[in-house]
């Protein structure tokens, strides 16, 4: 006969390991919505979907991904001096424009969407990784059109539209 | 908390990566790993230099895992000594102690190479238990090294390759290294439930084997008398 308090022993052991395989069912599911909901994010990248663009990301970086102007997106947040706040997160623009940053990136994506609708020939077929130079920016890239500058108001074009804060 | 780091690595660059991944793996809680991710993904899009920021992870990696081994080695083992010497706590004994420190070095190079950059959560408390147990201190160091190389080359390059979406990838990431964390654990109880399971029955083996044995060696005078020894027998 065994002790009683190996029994005990034995049973919480069995408890513990069926709490663990719990665990690990439970985590296993975690890792499989997170692998789905990498592949939507990177898909929604893929397309050019606006409602991708994060907190964590530039100015530089929006513009980048996007293919649309920097100076245009600086100029529509009303960014008087782009290069000094060059490294600054939409984050930080926001709590320095003390508005919720939401509200940066609805004003972005509304942005994008009128610079895309102004500028048809705009292509988001070919995918793009962010080109870190120049001369390997693709060819995407390249028929896009600069926005219209007025040269002497340095202000963009009307049709462009700006949304209003 | 990440949104404040990132915002931080954009605004002052390498010096608050070197900060935030040293302090990492000294074995504070914040996440070394997430920030890596962000550097790479910030070093795709222009605003970093992939081959600066290697050394500099690097170097913050080891040198906080050192610090928590020093710690471990220092203030620990005194630590330990002294509670010895109070005997409050029963299960810290100087036999016990010796276990463990046995224990500890017979799985302790595959410990500290998979908590450097599968299991990141429990790179602080080993670094730690590695100093405390005495752990060889070249032995530690090459395994820790071997393990954070491995750790910058992963968190930096998927952070690169997948520069849009790095938080997505951070997230994947972090959800296999609790998967494989979970798993171990599942593993290690049930290694530990079938060793005992066995036990039980080499036991029981033991004591059928030794009433069988006892019975045929008993004088059988008088009349016979019903077999006491078959109620020792389990079912």
């Amino acid at each position: 006969m065994d002790a009683p308090g190996e029994r005990i022993k034995l049973g919480l052991l069995c408890l513990l390991l069926l709490l663990m395989l719990g665990i690990v069912c439970s985590t296993a599911v975690g890792t499989y919505r997170a692998v789905r909901s990498f592949q939507q994010q990177n898909n929604a990248l893929e397309t050019g979907d606006v409602s991708t663009i994060r907190s964590w990301m530039t100015i530089h970086v929006v513009a980048h991904l996007y293919r649309v102007p920097e100076d245009y997106l600086s100029h529509t947040l009303s960014v008087s001096n782009p290069d000094v706040l060059r490294h600054s997160t939409l984050n930080q623009l926001a709590s320095k424009k003390k508005q919720p940053v939401n509200r940066l990136i609805q004003t972005l994506q509304h942005a994008i969407l009128d610079y895309r609708k102004t500028h048809h020939a705009l292509s988001l077929s070919s995918p793009l990784r962010p080109s870190r130079h120049g001369s390997k920016t693709s060819h995407a890239v390249k028929t896009v059109p600069k926005p219209v500058l007025h040269s002497d108001t340095k202000s963009y074009s009307s049709t462009i539209g700006r949304p209003d804060y | 908390m990440s949104a404040f780091f990132v915002d931080a690595l954009q605004q002052y660059g390498y010096p608050v990566l070197w900060l935030v991944v040293f302090c990492a793996a000294a074995g504070a809680p914040i996440s070394g790993s997430l920030l890596l991710f962000a550097a790479g993904a910030f070093a795709a899009l222009d605003d970093f230099k992939i081959f600066i920021l290697f050394p500099v992870a690097l170097s913050a990696a080891v040198l906080g895992d050192n610090l928590g081994y020093f710690i471990g080695r220092r203030v620990g083992v005194a630590l330990i000594g002294w509670l010895e010497k109070q005997k409050r706590f029963r299960f810290i004994t100087p036999q016990a102690m010796e276990r463990g420190r046995a224990y500890f070095r017979r799985r302790a190079g595959w410990t500290i190479f998979i908590t450097r950059f599968l299991i990141v959560v429990l790179g602080g408390p080993v670094n730690i238990v590695a100093g405390l147990e005495l752990y060889p201190y070249p032995n530690f160091l090459f395994w820790d090294i071997s393990g954070q190389i491995l750790s910058v080359i992963i968190s930096l390059g998927l952070g690169f390759l997948f520069a849009r979406s790095w938080e997505e990838a951070a997230a994947v990431f972090g959800s296999i290294s609790s998967l494989a964390l979970a798993l171990l654990v599942a593993l290690f109880l049930f290694t530990v439930l079938v060793r005992r399971i066995r036990q039980r029955r080499t036991a029981r083996r033991a004591s059928i084997v030794e009433v069988e044995v006892i019975e045929p060696l008993q004088p059988q005078h008088g009349p016979a008398k019903p077999n006491t020894g078959s109620m020792l027998i389990p079912d």
